[in-house]
């Protein structure tokens, strides 16, 4: 087995060119790998983190909210809600009480025109977690008790509402009893996506008062204030609460939604991977196919003398490998700053493009190389290789000793 | 004996049909021989050789090595039996390029499931004159030299039959020369088994004996 490797060691050297040709094709795959599968990563990573920064790194709802989320039941809710955020933030964790409703808002004489979804929580929710402070296009941010809102950029255009308009919404208690609300538009926001740009932001105690739920809230945020990926400790940490007991506590990454993205950049990068590893793996196979027609002889005489078929693939397999491993290290120096300049400087797509994305985003993608991915980049790298190999290993299997009595060169 | 022949027969399928190369060939051959099979281009000369080197098995008849019935065996049997027992030389060398001559030699041992004792393959190329190119590769190598260290990589394994298919075809007349008396001496020397399939003299004036063949069946046996 031993001689067996080096002999195919030495056929890597044989060709140079064509080695060369091979070597550049593993190269180019997999830095394109690199750079490819760190960006994903990171669009989709940002992606995630900017939900979860948005929409609690842990939640608490009551069991039926979260059977029911998709209708937004008001009656399934938590009140009161003092005892839950005392609890939280006990255990040293921010916490913010939440609430929204579909309703329809009317600025002026038009009536019932715009259909759109109001948000109510604590200024520190609207300061620290939304950034909205930053993100005033118009106006100021909420102050009063009662009587103010905030408008999504979107939806003050779609509302043709200004700052110091009257706005009234119609919604619902939780009974399901009609509900309207009047305030005065006191700031216009641009919050950087679609659906919150659509939105429009009130105090706790309005949406308590239009839901009919004094002192409750339909969720409450958590934030540790630590890197969201620690969200499930924090989650396991409040389930101990006794306070906490019979509300269902979950992590940003335990949600439906989450796994639909966490799914979906799964799939993501297996196309991506698996079509740039099929493409450059055809190229190798190409170069390889060449080496085993022009050894026919040599093949043939090997067969003659006793070489059996496994080996013959070996052969040729382990050659490939061994181009790879040049390639694939060569493919990772040349994608890792590539990768890295992308994870420092970001591609910019620009804040309009980001506002029509229906998560919150930022509007310049970084990429994020993480070890696992420069580890997978350099295995498909290899992999491309051995891929490539194989098939031309297999047909030189098909190649008789009486080819060598026959090839004349 | 070393080899039976019994009615031997190979047809290949051509086109619709199917061509003949060989009909009905009856031959013994005993061990220590230096024979040639002879005749025009297409007569089956190499089909016969490869057939007696286990390379191929006959379309009918039989064939016996060293009483074994060659027929009775499956596939893998035959490439058992090839590797161990059968040497080859061929009319393009067929070395490996990458390779040193001493490692090309190497290989035969190995494939041929024998220990790779390395004298013993020095011993080989020494034999056949090439005591100095032990560690050239071929392409340092004449054709001449070429062929040596292919004819030591058939002997290394003191196999009970040589095979030889045109091995002067692509050598000068003094190569050629040279080559077929070191092959005779060996025969001489250490008893190997040689069976030559050529239609150049060289070759001719150095066998012992002659297999004459034509359209796939033996013409004359000289002497
Ligand atoms: N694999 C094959 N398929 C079909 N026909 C074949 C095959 N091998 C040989 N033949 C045919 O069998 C006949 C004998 O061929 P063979 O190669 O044995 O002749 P040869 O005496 O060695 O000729 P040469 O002196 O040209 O080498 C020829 O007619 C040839 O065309
Ligand atoms: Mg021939």
């Amino acid at each position: 087995m031993v001689w067996l490797l080096r002999l195919a060691a030495r056929n890597v050297f044989r060709n140079t060119r064509r080695s060369l040709l091979t070597t550049a094709t593993v190269l180019l795959g997999t830095a394109m790998l690199t750079v490819a599968l760190s960006f994903v990563g990171g669009l989709l990573g940002g992606l995630m983190s900017g939900v979860a920064a948005t929409a609690g790194e842990v939640r608490i709802v009551t069991p039926e909210y979260e059977l029911r989320e998709a209708l937004m039941p008001l009656d399934a809710n938590i009140a009161p809600v003092e005892p839950v955020l005392e609890a939280v933030r006990a255990r040293g964790y921010a916490a913010h009480p939440f609430l929204s409703s579909g309703v329809t808002a009317t600025v002026g004489e038009d009536i019932g025109e715009v259909f759109c979804q109001v948000v109510g929580s604590d200024p520190s929710y609207y300061a620290e977690v939304l950034d909205l402070d930053e993100r005033l296009v118009a106006g100021r941010l909420i102050e009063a008790e009662r009587g103010e809102s905030l408008l999504g950029l979107a939806l003050a255009e779609d509302l043709g509402a200004e700052v110091g308009d009257e706005l009234v919404v119609l919604g619902q208690t939780q009974d399901g009893s009609m509900s309207p609300v009047k305030t005065t538009v006191v700031g216009v926001v641009d919050v950087g996506n679609i659906i919150s740009n659509r939105q429009a932001f009130m105090s706790l105690a309005e949406l308590q008062w239009m839901i009919d739920l004094e002192g409750g809230a339909l969720q409450v945020y958590v934030d540790s204030g630590a890197d969201i990926g620690g969200a499930r400790e924090v989650a396991q940490d409040l389930a101990q609460d006794p306070a906490l007991a019979g509300l269902t506590i979950q992590a940003w990454n335990e949600r439906d939604t989450f796994r639909q993205i966490y799914d979906l950049s799964r799939t993501i990068h297996f196309v991506l991977a698996g079509g740039i590893v099929f493409i450059t793996a055809l190229g190798v196979l190409n170069t390889m196919m060449m080496s085993v027609l022009e050894r026919t002889g040599e093949v043939g005489v090997l067969r003659a003398m006793g070489m059996k078929g496994p080996s013959v693939v070996f052969m040729f397999v382990v050659e490939g490998l061994g181009i790879g491993l040049v390639g694939s290290v060569l493919g990772l120096a040349l994608g890792t700053p590539v990768a890295l300049y992308l994870q420092r400087h970001g591609i910019e797509i620009g804040q309009d493009v980001a506002n029509k994305v229906a998560v919150p985003v930022n509007s310049t993608f970084y990429a994020d190389l993480t070890p696992e991915i420069a580890v997978s980049a350099f295995l498909l790298g290899l992999l491309i290789a051995a891929l490539g190999a194989l098939v031309p290993a297999l047909r030189a299997t098909s190649i008789q000793p009486v080819d060598a009595m026959r090839s004349h060169r | 004996m070393l080899l039976k022949l019994d009615r031997v027969g190979k047809r290949y399928p051509m086109g619709g049909g199917h061509v003949d190369a060989l009909k009905d060939v009856s031959l013994e051959i005993q061990a220590g021989e230096f024979l040639a099979f002879a005749g025009p281009s297409g007569s089956g000369k190499t089909t016969l050789l490869n057939l007696v080197g286990c390379l191929d098995t006959p379309s009918s008849g039989s064939i016996q090595l060293d009483g074994q019935d060659l027929g009775r065996m499956s596939r893998g049997q035959l490439g058992q039996l090839r590797a161990a027992r059968i040497g080859f030389v061929f009319q393009s060398f067929n070395l490996i390029p990458v390779l040193s001559a001493l490692e090309n030699v190497e290989v035969a041992l190995r494939l041929g499931g024998l220990p790779a004792d390395l004298d013993r393959c020095e011993q080989a190329l020494v034999d056949v004159g090439l005591k100095e190119q032990l560690h050239k590769r071929p392409n340092q190598m004449s054709g001449g030299q070429q062929q040596r260290v292919a004819i030591a990589r058939a002997l290394v394994k003191q196999p009970a039959l040589v095979i030889a298919d045109e091995p002067t075809a692509n050598l000068d007349s003094h190569n050629g020369e040279a080559v077929l008396d070191l092959m005779r001496a060996l025969n001489e020397d250490k008893g190997a088994t040689f069976l030559f399939s050529t239609h150049d003299s060289i070759v001719l004036d150095r066998v012992r004996r002659t297999v004459w063949l034509r359209d796939g069946v033996v013409q004359k046996i000289e002497p």
